[in-house]
């Protein structure tokens, strides 16, 4: 389904000039999403190698990339529960993810607040904002690229239409079925492929549907052009 | 004895048929025989009724792969009351009537049944307006979204959820347009 928007924290509210800290909500909304804190429970005690190869694993992800593989050397490793894990890198995904979606002068005004990070709230350890805050202000392209095209807002589109009519002529429930029937793959922009088989009917009824649209399309086209010359 | 007039009889058996086909055909779960027996044949010895279903079960099955028309129908029925331990007259009459009502729902199920992909069920579809530019004279494109069900027998649709720019609906149309010239050839030969 199209991505309308994201469920979880509010949006940050963008604080103007002059305004005190205390009227600003951080990054994170109000209330951090409850991934975040768990995470930050379990930062307590973690080694910073162990955090820092844990926070690679979560840019590269950001960044779309496939990594299955760096978390299973790392859970191999280290001497944390599946559950753990998952809390951690989880936590640490939102909180990147949500730091990035703002541009980073609007970041640069909080680097000094405490509440920017909701330190008090969360009380995550000083050396691993810093490691956040170098992901955050760092080499930032590779990884927005990724997300924007990742969360477009967009629904596939059909790239390509290949079709077949087959007539059955027997099937195993029925000795002489003379049966056409159509079949059809949509292959799609985001590279899947789908298959399907369109019974007749419901073929008239798709075409029917289709020509339908495109009459709509027109009609809604000469509306908003009348609507201009107004 | 007085089985024997109840299981010759016609609006039991009747109904018998349209358990077989409900059982069979329409995936009708749950109609056992002792379901049909209790409801259409009370009085009837557990194994007379078996033999009954048996024999109407294999003839209807006979009928619906062969999707006889009236004349197959009618011959195949006359050679069955014919055979010995065969049909009745009465009874090959019903199974006419019945099959003449029931022959197109039971050819769809059983084409049906020869349907292991997904296939299309369903088709909804809206249009939007995108405004496009931030400029004074804007330019509202519309923009279809187009949701199609797919699914297989038995289970849970997948809902395939596209976009569709207006050039984009044309090349389906287009598409579409030719597959309809290509049935049509095939229906016309045939």
């Amino acid at each position: 389904m199209a991505a309308a928007g994201k469920a979880g924290s509010p949006p940050y509210s963008h604080p103007g000039h002059g305004e005190s800290s205390l009227g600003r909500v951080s990054f994170l909304g109000a209330r951090p999403p409850a991934e975040v804190e768990a995470m930050a429970g379990g930062l307590r005690g973690l080694s910073q190698e162990t955090f820092r190869r844990l926070l690679t694993v979560v840019v590269s992800a950001l960044e779309g990339k496939d990594c299955k593989e760096s978390v299973r050397a790392i859970a191999e490793s280290v001497d944390l529960s599946e559950e753990q894990l998952t809390s951690l890198i989880s936590g640490m995904y939102t909180l990147l993810r949500e730091a990035l979606r703002l541009p980073v002068s609007t970041f640069k005004q909080e680097v000094s607040t405490r509440s920017a990070w909701c330190l008090d709230k969360l009380r995550i350890p000083e050396e691993f904002i810093m490691d956040f805050a170098g992901v955050v202000f760092g080499n930032r392209h590779p990884v927005v690229e990724a997300t924007t095209m990742k969360q477009g807002n967009k629904l596939p589109s059909v790239n390509d239409i290949k079709w077949r009519v087959d007539v059955a002529i027997s099937t195993s429930s029925l000795a002489r079925a003379l049966q056409p029937s159509i079949l059809m793959l949509l292959k799609l922009s985001d590279g899947t492929a789908h298959r399907f088989e369109v019974p007749v009917v419901k073929f008239q009824e798709l075409r029917y549907n289709v020509a339908l649209i495109l009459k709509e399309m027109n009609d809604l086209e000469k509306r908003s052009i009348l609507k201009i010359q107004d | 004895g007085k089985g024997d007039i109840l299981l010759h009889g016609c609006k039991p058996l009747s109904g018998l048929l349209s358990g077989i086909a409900q059982a069979t055909y329409y995936g009708h779960a749950g109609i056992t025989e002792e379901l049909l027996r209790g409801q259409l044949y009370p009085e009837a010895a557990p194994h007379e009724f078996r033999a009954l279903l048996a024999k109407m079960s294999g003839v209807l099955k006979s009928v619906a792969s062969a999707d006889m028309d009236l004349n197959q129908l009618e011959a195949f029925l006359t050679a069955q009351t014919k055979k010995q331990g065969g049909i009745t007259a009465d009874q090959a009459a019903v199974i006419a009537k019945f099959w003449k009502n029931h022959r197109t729902k039971i050819r769809e199920s059983l084409i049906n049944q020869s349907r292991w992909d997904n296939t299309l069920k369903n088709m909804n579809w809206r249009v939007d307006l995108k405004s496009q530019s931030r400029h004074v004279d804007q330019i509202n494109t519309p923009v279809a979204i187009v949701e199609m069900e797919l699914g297989k027998n038995g289970q849970e649709s997948e809902f395939l959820c596209l976009e569709f720019d207006e050039a984009k609906v044309n090349q389906m149309l287009k598409k579409l347009s030719e597959i309809e010239e290509s049935i049509t050839a095939l229906t016309q030969t045939t």
